[in-house]
């Protein structure tokens, strides 16, 4: 758990007290000047345009999903294997899985079924009949498995050959699941400020329980390393997997000894970041309901829209790197690269009925945790909190100051 | 008349004049590449994240000396006497908490062991202009051992207010203090705040620190951190107050303040002033809107109605604060 200080309300205020002098309501950055507009807008033109001839042979790789009722695609798919089989992101088709069209290049519109379910990575593989591939002129994405190095261009197309997003690669590959992570089995005591953490809980049935340790223990060392905060603790695991041994030595009543512990699979733990920082993920776009749970991604700034997930991305040399997985914040949009889709698909997948067991589990696991964790997690506010928090709550009653003033200028007019 | 041509035909030319490095051909995109991968491997390693065991709050910051001095924003040190640092491979060092400028949203840190440690180059930030290119670093969401702080690619959007200047490089909670480089790796901004679009990431200029060195350097803390650039006491001002603009086309000058530049320049009180460098304005928050933009010890030529005579009278910028200051 961490807690996040960041100038979220300061920047609220500045969108609220930049847009009042000029009532423009579609500036995005207040106070541009119309030489820099001209200068930026055709910058993004001259990019975009040099982008296009690498898209031309991935966009015929490159599909829309739609169902009925809707004029806006639900998602974007990547066609693989023979040409008739279409890999996209299983929770954003879920819902519409009896009712789903294709659609290349030619807006032909082809009906999909459902061959597959890998649950785990979020995606699924469709099927369209070989006549539509056809007619689409859709031809499978030859992956290329390309090292995806830190600052790599990676470009996100649409079937007609149009830019669907840019980014650069942010972070390396590397897994994001959570319950793929080394876990001692406690809860640390957060009132504690002594040397090493206090134990407040030790989870039963985790490598800790099993290995003696009790409430009010502290832990001092991980292997050969001293531990002083819960970050250093985070950090002495985060090379260790699921399976591997650890020496801790621990402090019982003035009496240290050493104890060995079993690390096992992190329990599935729900999204406990703070409301602050959930309200700025959201600042810039829709996010996918999936965005954090995947095994192997690379992390790109890429700006892409959350129903443009599941198409191709290409390198400037215009070979499919690997598809696009979710858009997960302001800041980030994963990608799984060619190899780990590879992998993937030669792997059995699961059944539409199977996928949705699995999920009910996994819900009915989360909302268990969650029950069980809540209170301890939730940080109990200090005495030294209060000037920060009048601080927050002085801006927040001049904000509402000021929207109740424009209001009332609006409805004066 | 003859100046106001002059002005229009550099506007003209600063929209046609490219300064950015062109992105016109796929072989151009291929060396902004390369200088993009360039910049995330020589960066990365003097990128930190600055986390406060107390409150568990975390920022970013980044080295420019072998002997461990940090740049970061004001707000992320805020209320700190010592910060602990991560680098990126997960060590934890102490770090000595300097002197900040909230104003600038700029702060200084000290690493209290003597290193050598790996460092960044610090370039210039008041020559940047729309367009061109740069890097963002950061520990977006805090300091994660899992991961290296993410690169974000973008350019300057917009130049201004005062010191501070847009990128559309994605920021988001735990960047604030992070480095934004330039092509040649050098250090240009620290990551500052967000607007709500993605295109309205906000930097305070490392132009900022020269000015205020010293005093950071010492350990000195002053300023306020205002994000409304019009109440920012560095804002640049000409020192008047400004009238109902009711049936006037124009600014009217309704207060000059006496220790200001207008006064100075002879600015007068009824004066109504209809242009700035030879732009148009039409009204107060116009006026306002242009002079936020310029920084302090800018020279701007106003053009008044007296009397029904145009004149024109060139005012030096000085900061907000200084109207006030008792000499």
């Amino acid at each position: 758990m961490r807690t996040y200080e960041f100038t979220a309300i300061s920047a609220f205020l500045l969108c609220a007290s930049l847009s009042a002098p000029a009532q423009r309501a579609e500036d995005e950055v207040p106070l541009m000047r119309p030489d820099e507009r001209k200068v930026v807008d055709a910058q993004a033109d001259e990019f975009n345009k040099a982008l296009e001839p690498i898209l031309s042979d991935a966009a015929k790789s490159a599909v829309t999903i739609w169902t009925r009722g809707t004029n806006k695609p639900i998602a974007y798919g990547t066609v693989v294997g023979d040409g008739t089989s279409i890999l996209t992101k299983w929770s954003e088709i879920e819902r519409f899985a009896d009712m789903l069209f294709v659609n290349g290049a030619k807006d032909q519109g082809a009906k999909a079924e459902v061959t597959g379910v890998f649950t785990e990575e979020d995606l699924v593989l469709l099927s369209i009949p070989a006549e539509a591939a056809e007619v689409e002129d859709l031809t499978a994405a030859k992956f290329h498995l390309s090292d995806l190095s830190l600052g790599r261009f990676l470009v996100a197309t649409r079937p007609d050959g149009k830019l669907a997003g840019f980014g650069v690669v942010g972070v390396l590959e590397r897994n994001l699941r959570e319950t793929d992570k080394a876990h001692l089995g406690i809860m640390p005591d957060f009132q504690y400020s002594g040397a090493g953490i206090r134990i407040a809980n030790v989870q039963p049935e985790y490598g800790a329980a099993e290995a003696g340790l009790r409430s009010g223990d502290v832990i001092l060392q991980v292997n050969e390393r001293k531990i002083s905060g819960l970050l250093e603790l985070k950090n002495a695991l985060s090379g260790k997997s699921p399976g591997d041994k650890v020496t801790l030595r621990i402090e019982t009543a003035g009496k240290e000894r050493d104890v060995e512990v079993l690390l096992s699979n992190r329990p599935v733990i729900g999204q406990f970041a703070g409301g602050r920082l959930n309200a700025m993920e959201r600042m810039g776009g829709k996010l996918n309901g999936i965005r954090d749970s995947f095994s192997q991604v690379v992390q790109s700034d890429m700006k892409i829209q959350s129903n443009q997930i599941g198409g191709p991305v290409v390198d400037l040399e215009g070979r499919v790197v690997g598809i696009t997985m979710a858009r997960a914040d302001r800041t980030r949009t994963y990608i799984m690269g060619g190899a780990a889709i590879e992998d993937l698909l030669k792997k059995k997948s699961d059944t539409v009925a199977e996928a949705r067991t699995k999920t009910e589990k996994l819900k009915a696991e989360l909302a268990q945790q969650n029950r069980a964790m809540l209170p301890e997690m939730r940080r109990q506010a200090k005495p030294r909190d209060l000037p920060r928090t009048r601080r927050h709550l002085s801006d927040l009653q001049r904000l509402l100051g000021r929207a109740n003033r424009e209001l009332d200028d609006l409805e004066r007019r | 008349m003859k100046i106001k041509a002059i002005v229009w035909i550099m506007l003209a030319a600063a929209g046609v004049a490219r300064a950015y490095e062109p992105a016109a051909s796929v072989a151009d995109l291929v060396d902004l590449e390369k200088k993009v991968a360039a910049v995330s491997a020589k960066t990365m390693p003097a990128t930190v994240a600055l986390v406060s065991e107390n409150t568990g709050s975390s920022g970013s910051g980044v080295l420019v000396s072998e002997d461990g001095l940090i740049l970061t924003a004001a707000h992320v040190v805020q209320g700190m006497k010592e910060v602990d640092i991560y680098f990126a491979d997960g060590k934890k060092w102490l770090g000595k908490v300097l002197g900040a400028n909230f104003s600038k949203d700029i702060g200084m840190v000290k690493m209290v062991e003597a290193g050598p440690w790996p460092f960044v180059k610090i370039g210039e930030s008041k020559p940047l202009e729309a367009g061109d290119w740069v890097v963002a670093l950061g520990h977006s969401a805090g300091f994660d051992p899992a991961r290296t702080p993410p690169v974000r690619f973008g350019r300057l959007m917009s130049d201004g207010p005062g010191n501070y200047f847009t990128t559309d490089c994605t920021l988001i909670g735990g960047d604030s203090g992070g480095p934004l480089f330039d092509l040649d790796a050098k250090l240009v901004g620290i990551n500052s705040s967000i607007g709500e679009s993605w295109k309205n990431n906000n930097h305070a200029g490392v132009d900022g620190f020269r000015e205020d060195w010293d005093r950071l350097l010492k350990g000195e803390t002053w300023g306020t951190l205002q994000m409304n650039p019009m109440a920012n006491p560095e804002t640049p001002v000409l020192g008047i107050g400004m009238g109902m603009n009711e049936g006037i086309d124009g600014v009217l000058v309704y207060k000059v303040e006496p220790n200001s530049p207008a006064a100075a320049a002879g600015v007068r009180v009824g004066d109504v002033i209809r242009s700035v460098d030879g732009d148009r304005v039409r009204e107060g928050a116009e006026l306002q809107e242009v002079l936020v933009k310029r920084e302090v010890g800018d020279k701007v030529k106003l053009g008044i109605v007296r009397e029904e005579a145009e004149i024109e009278i060139e005012v030096e910028l000085v900061k907000r604060e200084e109207l006030f200051k008792v000499k």
